[in-house]
Parts: C-alpha cells; sequence; structure tokens
C-alpha cells in the first residue's frame, strides 16, 4: 500500500468534490424543476453496477500477491454474507474474520 | 449506497406529532438503527484512508465536505492510483449525481419557500434520509414537522458518519499492518456492489465492467475505471432498454 502523504491535488479534490456533490444535492432541492428525462434516469439506474464491482476488483489487486489467494476467498465468503443480508456491518464483519481464519 | 428494507410498519406510523421536538424525535429513532449500520462503514473509511497515508484532518474534511460514503471510498482508491485531479472529481460526481434526484423527490414533501432553509436541508441527503423521510410522509400524520424529522434523522445519520470516520482514522492509525486492515476497502464495496446488482440490466453493466477492466492493459491514473465503467454503463443501458 502506499503511504505518500496528501499532496495539493487531494486537497483540490476534496473541495471541488464537496462543492459539486453541494450543487448536485441542492440543484433539484432548492430549485424543483421538471423530473428529468427518463433516458437519463435509466442511465443513472445502471451507475452503481456499473461502478462497484470495479472498485471490488481494483481494491483487491492492490493486495500483496501472496495475500489474494485467502483474500479471494475472505472476498467471497463476505459476496455471500452481503448477498444474503444487504447488511455492510456483517459483510465486514465476515470478511475480516474470514481473512484472519484463513490467514492465521 | 445502502439500499435498506424500508418501510415496514411503524408503532408510530399513525402518529401526528404535536410538536417538532416530537418529530424530530422521531426522526432521530427512525434513523438510529441506520446509523448504527453507518458507523462501521465509516470507520471502514477513515481506517482506509489513514491505511493509504491520509491525517484524520483529510479524512474528517472529506466526510464533512463530501459526506458520501461510496464516492470517498472511491476516491481513496483513484488517488491510490495516482489518478488526475479530473478524473477524481469525475468519478465522484457520477457516483453523486443520484444524490440530485433525491432532492427532486423529496423537494415537494417540504412546503417551506426559504431558500436558505431548504439550501441548508439539502446538504444532509443521504440514500437512508431519502427512503426514511419518503416512508415517513407517506403515513398518516406524516405532514407535519417534516423539517423537524428530516434534521432529525438527518443530524443522526451525519453524526454516525463524522464519528466512524475519526474513530476509523485514529484506530486505522495505531492498527498493526499484519492485522490487514486494507481489506477493508474491498469489502466495503462488496458491501455496496452485491445489493446494487438488482436485474439483469444490473448484472450485464457489472459483467461489461469487470471484463472490460481486467481486460485492458495497464493503463495510468484511474483511465482503467473509468473506461471500464463508461462500458458497464453502455452495455447496461442497452440491456435495461431491452428486457422488461
Amino acid at each position: 500500500m502506499t503511504a505518500s502523504s496528501p499532496t495539493p491535488t487531494l486537497l483540490l479534490t476534496i473541495v471541488l468534490v464537496g462543492l459539486a456533490t453541494y450543487a448536485i444535492r441542492a440543484s433539484l432541492f432548492v430549485w424543483p424543476t421538471a423530473t428529468s428525462s427518463p433516458r437519463v434516469q435509466q442511465v443513472l439506474r445502471r451507475v452503481p453496477a456499473a461502478i462497484l464491482p470495479v472498485l471490488v476488483v481494483s481494491t483487491l489487486n492492490a493486495s500483496t500477491p501472496t495475500a489474494l489467494p485467502e483474500r479471494t476467498l475472505a472476498a467471497l465468503a463476505a459476496a455471500a454474507v452481503a448477498w444474503r443480508t444487504h447488511d455492510v456491518t456483517a459483510t465486514l464483519v465476515v470478511g475480516m474474520a474470514a481473512l484472519w481464519l484463513l490467514s492465521w | 449506497m445502502q439500499r435498506r428494507e424500508d418501510p415496514s410498519p411503524r408503532d408510530d406510523a399513525g402518529s401526528d406529532p404535536p410538536s417538532a421536538k416530537t418529530a424530530a424525535a422521531m426522526g432521530v429513532r427512525r434513523c438510529l438503527t441506520l446509523a448504527l449500520g453507518v458507523l462501521p462503514f465509516g470507520v471502514a473509511f477513515g481506517a482506509t484512508a489513514t491505511e493509504l497515508g491520509l491525517g484524520a484532518g483529510h479524512s474528517a474534511a472529506m466526510s464533512m465536505m463530501i459526506f458520501a460514503g461510496a464516492a470517498q471510498m472511491a476516491l481513496l482508491e483513484l488517488w491510490r492510483a495516482d489518478a488526475s485531479v479530473v478524473v477524481l472529481v469525475t468519478v465522484a460526481v457520477v457516483i453523486n449525481l443520484r444524490l440530485g434526484l433525491y432532492g427532486g423527490a423529496l423537494a415537494h414533501s417540504f412546503p417551506t419557500r426559504s431558500t436558505a432553509r431548504r439550501a441548508l436541508l439539502a446538504y444532509l441527503i443521504t440514500d437512508q434520509l431519502f427512503a426514511t423521510s419518503l416512508a415517513r410522509f407517506g403515513e398518516p400524520g406524516g405532514q407535519r414537522h417534516r423539517v423537524a424529522f428530516f434534521v432529525g434523522g438527518g443530524l443522526t445519520l451525519w453524526l454516525a458518519w463524522q464519528l466512524g470516520t475519526i474513530l476509523g482514522a485514529t484506530l486505522g492509525a495505531q492498527a498493526p499492518p499484519s492485522l490487514g486492515i486494507d481489506f477493508v476497502a474491498p469489502l466495503v464495496f462488496i458491501a455496496l456492489a452485491v445489493p446494487a446488482l438488482r436485474n439483469r440490466a444490473d448484472g450485464a453493466a457489472a459483467l461489461a465492467a469487470v471484463l472490460t477492466f481486467v481486460a485492458l492493459p495497464d493503463l495510468p491514473r484511474g483511465l482503467p475505471l473509468v473506461l471500464a465503467a463508461a462500458v458497464g454503463l453502455i452495455v447496461g443501458t442497452v440491456v435495461g432498454t431491452r428486457t422488461p
């Protein structure tokens, strides 16, 4: 894992994303216009599925190669729990516990 | 991006709160269980941020200024990949666009015409608060003191996120590397990704995105994620328009 110190880039990013996110929240809430077109909504509906699984792979890839087998197994266990429970806490707990057990 | 089962019939469903204070308390109560779920997520974020070299101050700043868990986690991962500001901001914005839809849906629920008040309320909008408020406002007795309910619930969730972040950042700094705290990051995304796969279109989007991601050569600085997500969005939208 990188241990680089935060750069001005990150600070600028935090501010920009913060402002943009607030603008997103406030725009349709303060000035409700006609709701966005069905087509836009259809695309937006796919965003979580298009981005989140890729982030799973990306973060798993960042692990040290020797740890990958245990981590993949632990990830599968966590995915099973997520499927059954839709519970973030349960997924985290089972995933970490599985990792520790497998790494013992 | 938590999808919570809601709403089930509540004991206080039909109650017409006599005062703003009671309504606020109801908001707190309704969001308390959700807040208990937000807390570990916040801890995971703080710990992951610390693992990557961020101080508690930066983590806290992110959680206060952005206040959106999935986007914050994505930012961490992209920053680790040395992504440019353009990529970082774009991905975070795309992930957070749904908050605008929530705002649009909630706007008509609040009679207040004060722009300043609406502007303040908007900051609290999250998946959980949106779901909880919508459910409440649809109940008999749910017309009154909506702002109080919204603020009560919203602040509860907000506090949980900030508290979790600080806990994670400070605890994460003390955790030994052998603990594998960095594994928390993929776990959080698994917890968010699995419930997001609700239908065939979602499945197609995910599959296309992941395949693209692993097939891409070593492109720098967050580009593989952006390209993979774009492919996933296109495929998912096409499948979505073709399946009922």
